[in-house]
C-alpha cells in the first residue's frame, strides 16, 4: 500500500448513507474522517426515532444498531460530531480540509484523498403552508412527529386520549407548485405503515388517507394492499383544502374525487406526510466544496443518472442529499460512494513517500 | 361526472363516512373482498350493462357502499339489481373482488335494510 494511500477519506453526514461509506472505507483498511454536524449519528432514523423500518416492518435497530456500533468502535473512523467542514482548498487526491467544532470549540486540519458528501435531508415544514393548521390547531402532526409516539408506543391527542379517527395527508409540501414540486419518493409508504403501525396500536380507530397518488414504488406496493385487505385502512382520492380546529375536533374539508363531492368531515388527529426537502447543510456544503445545486436545491451529481459522482473531482455524493430515498437505497448509495472513493484514492492520489 | 359515465352528478357536501354497510356486506358470503377494492374501474370498463347503461357502475357502487354515502347508496337502489351475474367483472379485477359477488351482497343488503 502506498502512502497515498493511507490518506484519509472524508465523509460529510453521519446518516445512513455517510456511515455506510464509512464503515465499508475503514473495512477497505481506509481512514475516514467522519463529520457530522449534530451531537449524535444516526441521520434520520435516530433523531425522529423510528421504530419500524418499511416495507416489512422490521425494527429500525436491525440497520441501524451494526452501523452504528461498527463505526464507533472502528479505530480506524475518527468521527467529529457537533462538527462542520469549514474550508477545503488544494487538489483532488490531497485536498487540505479544516473541520469546526459548533460553538466556537476550535478548528482543525487535515489532508484527505477525497470526499464523500452525505448531508441528507429535512422533513418540509409544515406551517410553510397555512392550509393545514400546522403549528397553530392541536392534533396536527408530521410523520415524523408520529414516528417517536410509535415508538413509545403512546399516540394520544392533546388531551391524552386515543384518536379514534385519523386522516393521514399526502404530498404536504411535496407535488405542488406553491412549495416543492418533487415527489419524495418514501412517504407514501411510510404512511401506510405507521397506519398500519397505528391500527395495531389502537385496534378501534378508523383510518383514512387521503392521497392523490398511491406511490409505494416496487416491493413497497405490499404495504398498500396489506393496509387494505388486512387493516381495513380507508383511501379517499383527493387533495385537502383545509384544516380547521373547531375546538373540539379538526374539520378537514377536500373534494373526493372519487364521487365528485366535496367533504368536509370531523377529525380526532391529522397526520401530515411531510416531504423530504434538502436541508440547510446540504447547501452550505455546497458552498464550502463548490459543488453544484439542482434546480430543486438537492446536490446535482455530474451526471442525472449517476448519483455518485459529483460535478467536482474527487468528490463523491450519497443518499438523500442528491434526491429523495429510502434506507436501502441509502445504504446502496453509500457503498457505492465508498467504491468510487477508494478507486480514485488508488488512481489519483499523488504517491506521497513511495 | 366521475360516477355515472355520461351523468352530471349535483354538488353534495360529504359530513361523515359511515362503514355499517360496507360490514355488513364483508359478512355476506360473495362480499368477504369487498375491502380489497383500489376503484382502477376495470370491472365497470368489462360490464356489459355498465355499457348500455350510465346509472350503472359497479366501481362506483362498491365505493358508496364502503363510505357509506347515503345518497349515492339511495340511487344504487334502483338500478344494482341490473347486474345479469354475467362474471366479467370478476375475471378483470386485479384485486380479487368479486365485483359480480359484491354486486349480489349490496342487493342483498339493501333489500334486508329495506324491510
Ligand atoms: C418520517 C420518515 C420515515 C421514514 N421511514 C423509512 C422507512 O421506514 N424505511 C426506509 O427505507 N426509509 C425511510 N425513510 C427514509 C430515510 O429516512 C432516508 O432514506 C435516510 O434517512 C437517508 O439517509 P441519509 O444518510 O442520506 O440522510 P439523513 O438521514 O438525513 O442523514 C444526513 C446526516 O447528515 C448530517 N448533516 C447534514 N448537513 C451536514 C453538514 N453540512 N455537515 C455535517 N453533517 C451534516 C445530518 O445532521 C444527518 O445526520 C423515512 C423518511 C421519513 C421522512
Ligand atoms: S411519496 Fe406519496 S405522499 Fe410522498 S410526495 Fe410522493 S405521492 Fe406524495
Ligand atoms: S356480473 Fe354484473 S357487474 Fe359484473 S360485469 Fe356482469 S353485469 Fe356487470
Ligand atoms: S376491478 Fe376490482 S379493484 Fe378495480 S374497481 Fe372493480 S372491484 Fe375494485
Amino acid at each position: 500500500m502506498t502512502m497515498a494511500e493511507n490518506l484519509p477519506v472524508l465523509v460529510v453526514g453521519g446518516g445512513p448513507s455517510g456511515l455506510k461509506a464509512a464503515l465499508d472505507l475503514a473495512e477497505l483498511d481506509t481512514k475516514v474522517i467522519l463529520v457530522e454536524k449534530r451531537g449524535e449519528l444516526g441521520g434520520a432514523p435516530i433523531r425522529w426515532k423510528y421504530k419500524l423500518l418499511a416495507p416489512e416492518l422490521r425494527p429500525s435497530e436491525e440497520v441501524m444498531g451494526p452501523l452504528l456500533s461498527s463505526v464507533e468502535s472502528n479505530p480506524l473512523v475518527s468521527v467529529h460530531k457537533d462538527s462542520f467542514v469549514d474550508a477545503c482548498d488544494g487538489p483532488a487526491g490531497n485536498f487540505r480540509v479544516v473541520i469546526g467544532k459548533n460553538e466556537g470549540g476550535g478548528f482543525v486540519e487535515r489532508r484527505v484523498s477525497s470526499i464523500v458528501v452525505a448531508t441528507g435531508f429535512e422533513h418540509f415544514d409544515a406551517r410553510v403552508d397555512p392550509r393545514y393548521s400546522y403549528g397553530r390547531a392541536p392534533n396536527v402532526i408530521g410523520i415524523n412527529e408520529l414516528e417517536g409516539m410509535l415508538k413509545e408506543g403512546r399516540v394520544v391527542g392533546h388531551d391524552g386520549k386515543a384518536p379514534k379517527r385519523v386522516a393521514f395527508i399526502f404530498c404536504v409540501g411535496s407535488r405542488d407548485r406553491a412549495t416543492n414540486p418533487w415527489c419524495c419518493t418514501v412517504c407514501c409508504g411510510v404512511s401506510i405503515k405507521q397506519a398500519i403501525e397505528m391500527k395495531e396500536l389502537i385496534k378501534d380507530v378508523q383510518l383514512y388517507m387521503i392521497y392523490m397518488d398511491i406511490r409505494t414504488m416496487g416491493q413497497w406496493e405490499k404495504l398498500y394492499w396489506d393496509s387494505m385487505e388486512k387493516y381495513g385502512i380507508n383511501y379517499i382520492r383527493g387533495r385537502v383544502a383545509e384544516v380547521y380546529w373547531t375546538g373540539e375536533k379538526l374539520l378537514v374539508k377536500g373534494e373526493d374525487t372519487l364521487v365528485r363531492g366535496p367533504f368536509e368531515v370531523l377529525f380526532d388527529m391529522v397526520v401530515l406526510a411531510v416531504g423530504i426537502e434538502p436541508g440547510p447543510g446540504t447547501k452550505k456544503i455546497a458552498g464550502t466544496l463548490g459543488l453544484q445545486l439542482n434546480e430543486n436545491g438537492f446536490l446535482a451529481p455530474r451526471h442525472p443518472n449517476i448519483h455518485t459522482e459529483s460535478t467536482r473531482e474527487g468528490i463523491f455524493l450519497a443518499g438523500c442529499c442528491v434526491t429523495p430515498m429510502s434506507i436501502e437505497e441509502s445504504l446502496a448509495e453509500g457503498s457505492a460512494a465508498a467504491m468510487a472513493a477508494t478507486k480514485f484514492a488508488r488512481k489519483v492520489a499523488p504517491k506521497v513517500g513511495v | 361526472m366521475s360516477g355515472r359515465w355520461g351523468l352530471i352528478v349535483l354538488p353534495r357536501t360529504i359530513n361523515d363516512f359511515d362503514h355499517s354497510l360496507l360490514e355488513m356486506v364483508k359478512a355476506h358470503p360473495k362480499g368477504g373482498h369487498v375491502g380489497n377494492c383500489w376503484q382502477c374501474g376495470n370491472c365497470t370498463a368489462a360490464c356489459p350493462v355498465a355499457e348500455k347503461n350510465p346509472t350503472f357502475n359497479p366501481r362506483y357502487f362498491i365505493y358508496a357502499a364502503k363510505m357509506g354515502y347515503e345518497q349515492e347508496v339511495k340511487k344504487m337502489k334502483e338500478s344494482i339489481y341490473l347486474c345479469t351475474s354475467c362474471g366479467r367483472c370478476t375475471e378483470v379485477c386485479p384485486k380479487g373482488v368479486d365485483p359480480s359477488g359484491v354486486m349480489e351482497a349490496i342487493g342483498t343488503m339493501i333489500r334486508k335494510a329495506r324491510s
